[in-house]
């Protein structure tokens, strides 16, 4: 835990990571609303999934692949009835379209992959970082735990966030990068004049990257483009002077682990516990606002071996076989049991009365309702934190009439990001109703 | 520009039609400049028609984001195995089954541009941590802290090899800059080089292999500068930027004859790190990646077989296409394997206490497709797949398209039945019997029944669910191929005399050469590598050098 991480070194407050409006987080004033999309691949047993009874608080329970989440019961709610309503219809690429931005996909060219395809709108955790995570060191963050994702069938089922349909945005699986990223060369003296001279460097970089955009065609430059897009923001970021501290603002221990294999196996449990606690300290830290956490791939590559003993197919193989659908639940508990140390993590950090976790949104979802359909009804949603109270918690809502899925992502964009955003998505998967039922107001 | 998976399906198919008088579904809407014409041909059989191909032009040039390989063997041979261990890279983005031709739409991120900075850094420590990498990149003594002609000595020989031409003297004078603030602000010479290394490896000239060429009066189309084609061809031939020879070569007109690109070519080839290209090529193509995240249910496959299964493959290809001699098509029918103590016992052969061999396969074993890597590659967990097996081969093999699955289909076979005994390929066949699945798997699956006497480990096995196993089949029919084969050798021999299959080989040696699919103008241009490589004996280095020395490969296009 990362409170045990910090408390066994002696560790400088941070006072490099100031909250970039100048604004020190004191007591009692306004924290900032946080968005973090955390996905698991391939779906859930539905009958196994759907807590039985409706309602809020002691109205309802946690049903049997829900039970790890116990200990946040009070700031989840789950979402049932809703269904994915894009008009694309294929396994997977259109349910996590679906999810991270509320339209359509596009066919590409798939080689020798079965299909393939992108997103036909940018993900909406960057129309959100847009609004709320200009001024943050990182305007948004990309994290991934099970390196096994699918990654010969586009962007879309490789990837959560899309800065454009064509520019999908790699996630950062290495702990230790995470933290470097994080949380080193901002605790520099004064007197060093280093990013002084990596501004020089990335204004040399940026005159060269004109030079070549200058002599190329529109498709070219318009990959230049991102390129110097991305040279600009990581010169803000490095420009962006050192802010005031929070209260619960602290550079934690250095992790060791490094999302390496051991004996051919991932590390899923301990990776997610370290991403889980950089990622919890880089929003209290307000370094960022805006995170998609891939915990395991659309398709489901991963292979959870240590669960029940001997070898175990992956995931996805798994799920297209009747008989064993036991072990399709139990990894459906150890996904939720893994999300749970993420709340935990969360909820860990104080903030004024509240925690992280609770001027948070997070979205918890996957890229089919059951993998051995490739369904779309019915859709798992979660959705734990309150918004700094803009969303009711501690509740199960079932939708009637398959209401489209796009309408919790509309509720938690105003939640987090307010009445700025009037609609999600596009064709089928349009909406401009937010699902008020899960919404304080 | 068009996807010449479907071109060459299109243009085997028109092989057929061509001898009713029909012309090629590719001619454009102007008149062929070459009429159909006889063409010699050995053995007494019908000479087959030249077909027509549209005006010669060659493709579109775009600049490509250097691949992972390319970055990592790069910073290894300018700065180093400490640098190259320091950096890290993702994956990259493939297309049309190839990361060259990936890198030609791939957009540089955010992310990667942190990672590009972050990279730059930890390679500049690395190499300059230690006096032998210091004198590595420091070729000078400097005076003091802010020795300006020495900085300048430091830009020009590294800026040489990472943007793989001289710099202009205004970027002298960028870097020599940013080299010398540096310096001061940390009273250190050697602070000043990592940030000019840290500087050189975010740069776009190093980042984008941007090979635009200058307007060619001769030809009307962009021609390739020799250090453009420097470049070309030393991360197509050695997967690592250009060393001093080549670029020296670039400097004095070495590469602007055919004779003289030919010379380079064929050093390049002798390097060792020829056949880690070759290798890599072939890894793509047979998509062994895929091997690294099968499951299977049988313990006997683990991680570490896997790993050996997929490195036999990689020794394989670069013999075929390297040691001298062989014959490219041997691909199919060598029983040459090689083999370690984890997979030797698989094959049934003796394997060495360390390391790998070369040993003679047993007879069952006729080329790459009875290899395990192949074999348990396409393969379910516990069963065969024909269908897997077979698509690789259309593919990936005769670049031939097949349509996916409907969405709405499960493409799952079903499970044993006990109450009605039947092998997988019975299975298959009942599940796929439909029509609408035929169109496709009549495409895939008899290409995979060959390999029925290989289990979804590469194991020989003569039953199936305890039936006797089938593999025979008919080659080709749909394409009026009607030979019948028993099994895996009978078939690769088939494969290997299908002229579909070498014409295959010549157009992705062709795109992994110049990063990019095929223009429809360059038909020609394939259908001639095509001819000259067969004539010379289907030699893999003569159809490299071939191709280098094409027209298609020196030229291109601007948009």
């Amino acid at each position: 835990m990362l409170k045990g991480a910090g408390a066994a070194i002696a560790l400088p407050t941070l006072e490099a990571m100031l909250n970039s409006h100048g604004t020190a987080y004191a007591q009692g004033q306004q924290f900032p609303k946080r968005y973090l999309m955390w996905f698991f691949g391939n779906g859930v047993n539905l009958p196994r999934w759907r807590p039985s009874a409706q309602g809020q608080g002691a109205a309802w329970q946690l049903s049997e692949q829900l039970q790890p989440l116990a200990m946040h019961k009070d700031l989840l709610t789950v979402v049932g009835g809703c269904n994915v309503r894009i008009a694309s219809k294929r396994g997977h690429h259109d349910g996590v379209a679906a999810m991270v931005s509320g339209a359509e996909i596009f066919p590409l060219p798939a080689g020798n992959a079965p299909y393939a395809s992108r997103l036909t709108q940018r993900s909406i955790d960057q129309d959100l970082a847009d609004v709320i995570g200009a001024q943050t060191r990182f305007k948004s963050m990309q994290l991934r735990v099970s390196k096994r994702i699918v990654r010969g069938e586009g962007p879309t089922l490789a990837f959560l966030s899309h800065a454009s349909p064509t520019a999908p945005l790699e996630a950062t699986e290495n702990p230790v990068t995470l933290f470097n990223q994080l949380f080193t060369g901002v605790m520099n003296s004064p007197n060093d004049p280093r990013n002084t001279l990596r501004t020089s460097v990335l204004d040399a970089v940026r005159d060269e990257a004109r030079a070549l955009h200058g002599k190329l065609g529109a498709a070219d430059r318009a990959r230049l483009d991102q390129h110097l897009t991305g040279i600009a923001e990581l010169r803000q970021r490095v420009q962006q002077l050192p802010a005031a501290p929070t209260g619960a603002c602290r550079v934690p221990g250095a992790p060791t682990q490094t999302n390496a294999d051991v004996s051919g196996q991932e590390q899923i449990e301990a990776v997610n516990g370290v991403m889980s606690d950089l990622m919890a300290m880089a929003l209290a830290c307000d370094l960022t606002r805006v995170v998609t956490y891939q915990f395991s791939g659309s398709v489901g590559f991963h292979t959870f071996n240590w669960l029940g003993t001997g070898p175990r197919a992956s995931e996805h193989s798994l799920t297209h076989d009747q008989n064993e659908q036991g072990k399709v639940h139990d990894s459906v508990v150890f996904s939720m049991r893994c999300f749970a140390r993420t709340l935990t993590a969360m909820r860990a950090i104080t903030e004024g009365p509240s925690t992280v976790l609770g001027n948070s949104a997070v979205l918890c979802t996957s890229d089919v309702s059951e993998g051995f359909t490739h369904s779309g009804q019915d859709y798992p949603i979660l959705v734990a934190g309150a918004a700094g109270g803009a969303l009711r918690t501690n509740m199960h809502y079932r939708a009637t009439g398959g209401r489209n899925t796009s309408d919790v992502l509309l509720a938690l964009l105003q939640a987090v990001g307010g009445p700025t955003f009037t609609g999600v998505g596009a064709g089928g998967g349009r909406s401009t109703t937010p699902m008020r039922e899960i919404m304080t107001s | 520009m068009r996807h010449l998976l479907s071109a060459t399906l299109l243009l085997t198919a028109c092989e057929g039609a061509l001898l009713g008088g029909a012309v090629t579904p590719e001619a454009p809407a102007e008149p062929a400049p070459v009429a159909p014409m006889a063409m010699p041909t050995g053995g007494g059989v019908a000479a087959p028609l030249e077909p027509t191909f549209p005006t010669f032009a060659p493709g579109v040039l775009r600049p490509r984001v250097m691949l992972g390989q390319w970055y990592r063997n790069t910073v290894r041979d300018v700065l180093g195995d400490a640098a190259m261990n320091a950096v890290s890279v993702t994956p990259d983005l493939t297309e049309g089954g190839l990361v060259t031709i990936g890198a030609s739409s791939k957009s540089v991120t955010p992310t990667d541009v942190t990672r590009f900075e972050d990279n730059g850094f930890l390679a500049a420590q690395a190499v300059l941590g230690d006096a032998t990498g210091r004198a590595r990149v420091i070729p000078c003594t400097p005076a003091n802290a802010t020795d300006s002609a020495c900085m300048q000595q430091v830009v020009t020989t590294l800026g040489r090899r990472l943007f793989r031409r001289p710099l202009s003297t205004d970027e002298v004078t960028r870097w020599r800059g940013i080299g010398l603030s540096a310096a001061q602000g940390y009273s250190s010479f050697t602070r000043g080089v990592e940030f000019v290394i840290a500087g050189f490896l975010q740069s776009p000239n190093f980042i984008y292999l941007d090979e635009r060429g200058a307007a060619d009066a001769a030809t009307g189309w962009q021609k390739l500068d020799p250090y453009e084609l420097a470049s070309r061809l030393s991360f197509f031939l050695v997967q690592s930027t250009p060393d001093d020879a080549l670029l020296d070569a670039a400097a004095t007109g070495g590469l602007s004859t055919v004779e003289g690109v030919r010379a380079q070519a064929e050093r390049l080839l002798r390097r060792t790190e020829a056949r880690d290209a070759v290798s890599s090529l072939f890894d793509e193509v047979f998509e062994l990646e895929g091997l690294m995240s099968a499951q299977k249910s049988d313990p006997a496959f683990t991680r570490e077989v896997a790993t050996s299964m997929r490195q036999e493959l990689r020794y394989l290809f670069a013999h075929v296409a390297l040691d001298p001699g062989n014959d490219f098509r041997d691909l199919l029918t060598t029983r040459m394997g090689f083999v370690d103590r984890r997979i030797a016992p698989l094959y049934g052969v003796p394997g060495p206490m360390s390391g790998f061999q070369p040993v003679e396969l047993p007879e069952a074993r006729a080329g790459v497709l009875t290899r395990l890597g192949y074999l348990a590659n396409k393969a379910h967990d516990a069963d065969t797949s024909p269908t897997h097996r077979g698509k690789l081969v259309r593919q990936r093999l005769l670049c031939m398209a097949v349509a996916m699955a409907p969405p709405d289909v499960v493409a799952v076979v079903p499970p044993p039945d006990q109450m009605n005994r039947r092998t997988f390929r019975q299975r298959l066949e009942e599940r796929t019997a439909e029509p609408r699945c035929q169109g496709c798997h009549q495409l895939m699956d008899p290409f995979g029944f060959p390999f029925e006497g290989f289990d979804s480990l590469g194991r020989p096995r003569t039953l199936d669910n305890g039936l006797p196993i089938d593999s025979t089949g008919a080659f080709d029919p749909i394409f009026s191929r009607h030979e019948r084969y028993t099994g895996a050798k009978d078939f690769a021999a088939l494969l290997h005399d299908d002229p579909r299959f070498t014409e295959c080989m010549t157009t992705t040696v062709f795109r992994q050469a110049t990063g990019r699919f095929e223009a429809e103008s360059e038909g020609r241009a394939l259908y001639e590598l095509h001819r000259a490589w067969k004539q010379t004996g289907y030699r893999y280095a003569d159809l490299v050098v071939a191709v280098v020395t094409s027209d298609a490969f020196r030229f291109g296009t601007v948009e």
